[in-house]
């Protein structure tokens, strides 16, 4: 994995130059503000917000929610909105914010639709642990189950993918509910929350005054560290000769980077990562050997079965990662750090469970193991990288006549100085984006882990770089999940995001034809797909749109894109029926991991 | 192997808590077979009681995903034998067929059934025992036709060492 020197800075973009002015702070020491006035239900959220230092929101007006946007337009200074075209928009945004800056992201929708569009966004932060504080409007409490017009029971639909939701009827319940909201979306394992707040509500007035919310009497969001475990934990990795540790992202989440530095330096121990992991450990750093699971690299998925011990630091044996089960690290005992009890022993029984935050356990650890180099261990992850590379990337033709193919754009980003935060859709493009793209610095990969959200990519690109003001956001998504979410590019058009797109259009929904080609005997139902124009389409909404298919155009279209201030929009024709490899085939054991189809050298 | 489990929850009482926790069962297509929710000797806490059919160590890994919500103090999963039990099971018959049944009536005495109420239309009784005295009960009830029965859920409490207290609040 090579190394890249220190970035280049960027200076902050101002999207929004007809709304910039200064952001100030409200809540200076944590202590309740002394002052009690009587404001609408609405002006007590856009106070709340303010208490929580929110400055940004994603979101879509509608009937239910009018007197909040109402009173939006008197913080609009303070309190950024950004229009999407779509609730669903708006979530994924609210996502790459969220995932881009370690802060909430708050996202605000109508009732009925407005809040049913949410549900997609919520249950992809849900399962890959992103704060997020939802508002929803809802109808007058007074018709609450009359079937009123856009009336839905969006609180049980949400339950199963909230962390924690609640209905406020009462002006007066608004400050405490919204303190306890951001309370509970932040801390511990973090999740989205909703908050579905009636028209009446909104209306009524109360006496506001707000208190931070930093303790819930049922709640314990973070366990408390057991030290025998933590010794115990201690004295498997001391023993171990062949490790492995499995970073996820709960170490971005805990902001526990330089501690798991610390921690592989003095160990000397290999690190693989989950998708949702990439970034937090540099692509160059010494210990890193790649990315685990289904489209991993080849070395570390072959070697979880050859290790004695596997390290897993906030990460939750999703079955993307480990494949057969019953054959995930058959020679291994397994030591499991995580902030959530109960993703101890769900997936892979642990010896060492150590419950924790990683950003605490890790230093405890690395305080009791010994200095070690596990030089030969490290050569065999070297040896199968050099093969794969081989197999994968050297023994391709190049030539500047040829088509392009997706590993090729992957590439020529990572040959750019600058640290680049990267968002994917979902599909045959992320797992090349992901496993290939020299990640640089923490929080810059965004994608949809668990949920696979097709659609994800482009409007939480849009929040990445809102968030991110000082950092060049690249979107790399697919003709299918493109053509999902396509109606951003006007958010994009009207905030002048400088955002650059890349569309690698196979014609295909390509990783379904992937497993057709390979499990269902070629028979490609219903995954050709045409595109439009998309140059033509980006330059509709008045975005730069260019297009190249081979692999000469490829240098200075990117060139040309990166140049070109405010947003840009690139679609690069790829091979239709490149496959992505390494693969594990479904219920095959990680060490199967294959390079080819099976019936080719391998 | 499947075997009947009390799961006991300590919670707030918020609206949209048992829905949650029912989502927990019936995710994982689990039949709740009886369920009840009341107030308990903490004050402001609530108790669920609910009884399930599953194997003991995805038991454990649901206890884990209850303890979870945010609105619950703590959760317990119990086999049946670690626990005492009771169970009541009310019944309502047309007081004219009680008085013309003599078996009925023996079979009451039989099982120390005892009268609730009584009004010209119908009466009301009520056996209360372990799980298998009520479901004897009302297997030798099927023989009358016209008696209605509705069963409460198992109240449990451990055998052992005590699994909840108040200052384990967080």
């Amino acid at each position: 994995m090579h190394s890249q020197s220190a970035p280049p800075t960027r200076e902050p973009f101002e999207p929004y130059n007809f709304l910039m002015m200064e952001t100030t702070k409200t809540k200076s020491d944590g202590q309740p503000s002394p002052e009690v006035k009587k404001v609408k239900g609405s002006q007590a959220l856009m106070l709340s917000l303010l208490e929580e230092d929110v400055d940004q929101i994603f979101g879509y007006p509608g009937g239910s929610i009018m007197p909040v946007y109402d009173s939006l337009m008197d913080y609009e200074q303070k309190l950024r909105h950004l229009l999407t075209r779509h609730e669903q928009g708006a979530v994924h945004a609210a996502q790459g914010y969220a995932r881009a800056t370690g802060k909430t992201g708050v996202v605000m929708a109508t009732s009925g639709p407005g809040a049913t569009n949410l549900i997609t966004g919520i249950a992809d932060a849900h399962v890959d642990s992103t704060p997020l504080v939802c508002i929803t409007g809802q109808v007058n409490d007074g018709m609450l189950g009359t079937d009123a017009f856009q009336e839905v029971d969006i609180i049980s639909i949400s339950a199963p993918v909230t962390k924690w939701s609640y209905q406020i009827t009462r002006p007066e319940e608004i400050p405490e509910t919204i303190a306890k909201a951001f309370y509970i979306a932040g801390s511990g394992r973090p999740g989205p929350v909703l908050i579905d707040l009636t028209k009446n509500a909104q209306f009524g007035e109360l006496d506001f005054h707000y208190q931070p919310c930093n303790h819930i009497r049922s709640y314990r969001p973070v366990p408390e560290i057991d030290q025998q475990q933590v010794a115990r934990a201690a004295g498997l990795i001391n023993q171990s000769r062949q490790l492995l540790a499995l970073i996820g992202q709960g170490v971005i989440l805990g902001g526990a980077e330089e501690e798991l530095q610390s921690f592989l330096e003095k160990t000397g121990i290999p690190a693989a990562s989950t998708l949702l992991g990439l970034s937090a450990l540099p692509a160059s750093h010494p210990n890193y050997v790649g990315m685990l699971g289904m489209h991993g690299n080849y070395g570390p998925n072959i070697l979880t079965n050859e290790a004695d011990l596997l390290i897993s630091i906030g990460m939750r044996f999703d079955d993307r990662v480990t494949g057969k089960l019953s054959s995930y690290g058959e020679k291994a005992r397994v030591v499991h750090l995580d902030i959530d009890p109960a993703e101890i022993d769900k997936n892979v029984k642990a010896d060492a469970p150590v419950a924790g935050d990683v950003k605490q356990t890790l230093p405890l650890l690395t305080g009791m193991v010994d200095s070690k180099s596990h030089g030969s261990w490290h050569e065999r992850f070297y040896q199968y990288e050099k093969k794969e590379h081989e197999r994968l990337i050297t023994s391709r033709p190049q030539d500047n006549n040829l088509p392009l193919r997706m590993s090729d754009v992957i590439f020529q980003l990572n040959s750019r100085e600058e640290d680049l935060l990267l968002v994917t859709d979902v599909g045959q493009h992320q797992m090349i984006a992901c496993r290939y793209f020299q990640f640089a610095s923490s929080r810059s990969n965004i994608t949809s882990g668990g949920l696979g959200t097709m659609g994800f990519g482009l409007p939480a690109a849009v929040g990445a770089q809102v968030g991110a003001s000082t950092r060049q956001v690249v979107a790399v998504v697919g003709d299918g999940g493109f053509q999902m979410t396509i109606q951003e590019l006007g958010t994009i058009a009207h905030a002048q995001l400088p955002l650059k797109i890349i569309i690698l259009n196979n014609s295909y929904l390509g990783m379904v034809r992937q497993w057709q080609q390979l499990f269902f005997k070629k028979r490609y139902a219903f995954t050709p797909i045409s595109s439009p124009d998309y140059a033509k389409i980006a330059e509709g909404y008045g975005i730069h749109g260019q297009k190249v298919s081979l692999q000469g155009e490829l240098p200075a279209a990117l060139d040309k894109m990166f140049e070109t201030p405010g947003p840009c929009l690139l679609e690069v024709e790829v091979d239709k029926e490149d496959n992505v490899f390494p693969m594990i085939p479904p219920g095959a054991s990680v060490s199967e991991v294959m390079l080819e189809p099976p019936g080719q050298k391998d | 192997m499947n075997e009947f489990h009390t799961f006991t929850v300590f919670s707030e009482n918020y609206p949209g808590l048992l829905s949650r926790i029912a989502n927990i069962f019936t995710r994982r297509k689990i039949n709740i077979e009886s369920l009840t929710v009341s107030g308990s000797e903490y004050d402001g806490i609530h108790r669920f009681q609910i009884l399930v059919r599953v194997d003991p160590e995805k038991a454990q890994k649901i206890v884990r995903q209850i303890q979870k919500q945010v609105d619950v103090f703590d959760a317990f999963a119990y086999k049946v034998g670690g626990t005492m039990e009771q169970q009541t099971q009310l019944f309502r018959l047309p007081t004219n067929h009680l008085l013309e049944s003599r078996d009925m009536k023996r079979l009451f005495n039989a099982h120390d059934v005892k009268l609730v109420a009584v009004n010209p239309d119908y009466s009301y009784f009520e056996k209360s025992g372990a799980d298998s005295e009520t479901h004897q009960m009302v297997e030798e009830m099927q023989a009358f036709s016209d008696v209605e029965h509705v069963r409460s859920v198992r109240s449990t409490f451990p055998k052992s060492d005590a699994h909840f207290a108040q200052e384990t609040y967080r």
